[in-house]
């Protein structure tokens, strides 16, 4: 959560980030546009160890991510991060709200 | 008005009358409306919805989201009347279905991310001050006629380069695009702003400048730049997107603020609740409905929507329905609602993060120089209940 509270979830295979955290009733990722890569309401802080696990940046999300006053080293969009084995125990911070 | 005939897979039992839509207007609170649609079926089929049009209305917030999600079935082409009556253009990207939206909505998320509209904070609270100043020794205002109205275009206007004296004109423009009686005067209406922006396109074509427009001229769609069709359905998109929308839900925030003169006093005593009394407010007093046509049979709520049936999402139905926010008539500015009052789904709003922006600073603005207000005993207040449910105007007096 923002203010570092913590909740563990399970993840399933196949599912993005954005909807693992949403549909645990964490409400305060807004995920407005519901996962496709308009919005920019659902981005998190990865921690550094699992930044270089995850799928590279497309253009569209770079470009939503450089409009939020909060980006920074582990900025990205949750719903472009879809669960994989090799994400097993990943960390994500939701970052505040634009 | 004559209805339209009910086609026959319609069940007769969910056919009702339903009190919003183009002409129609009411002196009760319309949130109460809303809240009785709520004791009632999760889906009716509305006679004369748009015009004499009929068309399903399903009030739960979780079917509202899964057609909004769902533009297989549901398609935003066509669903507005403008562009058809004028000419060949289409509202960009209003009315451009998935993956085609897409490509309009990476060129136009850049313009209009947090950081670029943080930039305008000072224009936005300029213009909110000015508008006060001109009535907040007067002890009274027409909140609706001489803030709420104005207050937006102005913003749209300095964020296009266009100049701000052009308010009254776009202001009556906007009346015609919203309360036309007959397709004929939306045509009217519609045709006198694309000649407008028209002009105004060329004039940025020959002088570069970075507004909107001058952006939008130079913005590429899959490695190319628009066409002039598509400019011009993104710049009436812009225009058609901001304008009442934000002045509708002003009216509505300052009636509630008005009538409860507790919540009004708690914003004031801690003006940090602002921006989350924004979020509270645009779920409980939400005031738009869009469209959306079936372009495929698909079954929801155990009804049938078929090809060619109409489809009007309420956001007003959808921040009040009980099964998703408890106690959702009690507007608590410590709720921090997941609302969808801005959309849901890939047309939501472009415009969200300005119009929060706007009426966060319009709200911080009032609260700061008007004395407590309330509604002058005896006011009868008329609200017109079309696609942007709207109050007339708003009468606010205070002790000076």
């Amino acid at each position: 959560m923002r203010d570092g509270e913590a909740h563990v979830l399970t993840a399933e295979a196949d599912r993005t980030v954005m909807e693992t955290i949403r549909d645990a009733g964490i409400d305060e990722l807004q995920a407005l546009c519901g996962g496709c890569c308009s919005c920019a309401t659902c981005h998190v802080f990865i921690q550094e160890d699992y930044m270089r696990l995850l799928p590279s940046m497309n253009e569209d999300e770079n470009d939503l991510l450089d409009g939020s006053e909060h980006r920074q080293e582990g900025s990205r969009l949750s719903c472009q991060i879809r669960i994989t084995d090799s994400l097993n125990r990943i960390v994500v911070q939701i970052a505040p709200e634009d | 008005m004559s209805s339209s005939p009910i086609p026959a897979h319609v069940p007769p039992e969910l056919v009702r009358t339903y009190p919003f839509g183009h002409g129609k207007s009411t002196t009760r609170n319309v949130f109460d409306i809303i809240d009785e649609l709520h004791d009632g079926p999760a889906a009716i089929y509305a006679k004369e919805l748009y015009r004499e049009r009929a068309g399903w209305v399903f009030r739960k917030a979780a079917d509202i989201r899964d057609i909004l999600m769902d533009s297989e079935h549901f398609s935003s082409e066509d669903v507005a009347a403008f562009a058809k009556l004028t000419g060949n253009w289409t509202n960009v990207p209003l009315g451009i279905d998935p993956p085609r939206h897409a490509f309009y909505r990476a060129l136009l998320n850049p313009l209009f991310t947090p950081s670029r509209m943080a930039a305008l904070d000072d224009d936005i609270r300029s213009h909110a001050q000015s508008y006060i100043a001109k009535f907040h020794d007067r002890g009274h205002c027409d909140f609706v006629r001489e803030f709420a109205l104005e207050f937006p275009i102005r913003v749209f206007l300095g964020m296009m380069g266009l100049p701000l004296e052009l308010t009254q004109q776009f202001l009556q423009w906007e009346k015609g695009l919203i309360q036309a009686a007959t397709l004929e005067e939306l045509k009217v209406s519609t045709q006198a702003v694309v000649d407008y922006l028209k002009e105004a396109i060329e004039d940025r074509r020959l002088h570069p400048r970075e507004d909107l427009i001058g952006d939008g001229i130079v913005a590429e769609v899959r490695g190319r730049r628009m066409t002039q069709d598509e400019l011009i359905g993104y710049c009436f998109n812009i225009y058609l997107g901001g304008l009442d929308t934000v002045a509708s839900h002003l009216g509505h925030f300052l009636r509630y603020l008005a009538e409860n003169p507790e919540q009004q006093a708690l914003l004031r005593a801690r003006p940090e609740l602002i921006p989350n009394a924004v979020d509270e407010l645009m779920r409980a007093l939400s005031c738009v409905t869009v469209g959306r046509n079936c372009v495929k049979e698909r079954e929801i709520c155990g009804v049938t929507v078929k090809p060619g049936d109409r489809v009007a999402i309420s956001m007003m139905l959808a921040g009040r329905d009980p099964e998703e926010y408890p106690n959702p008539r009690e507007v608590d500015f410590s709720r921090k609602p997941r609302s969808i009052s801005f959309g849901h789904g890939p047309h939501i709003c472009l415009g969200i993060h300005l119009a929060k922006r706007e009426l966060r600073v319009a709200l911080e603005e009032f609260l700061k120089v008007v004395p407590p207000f309330r509604i002058p005993d005896g006011s009868v207040l008329q609200t017109d209940c079309a696609v942007v449910v709207q109050l007339r105007s708003l009468p606010l007096e205070w002790d000076v």
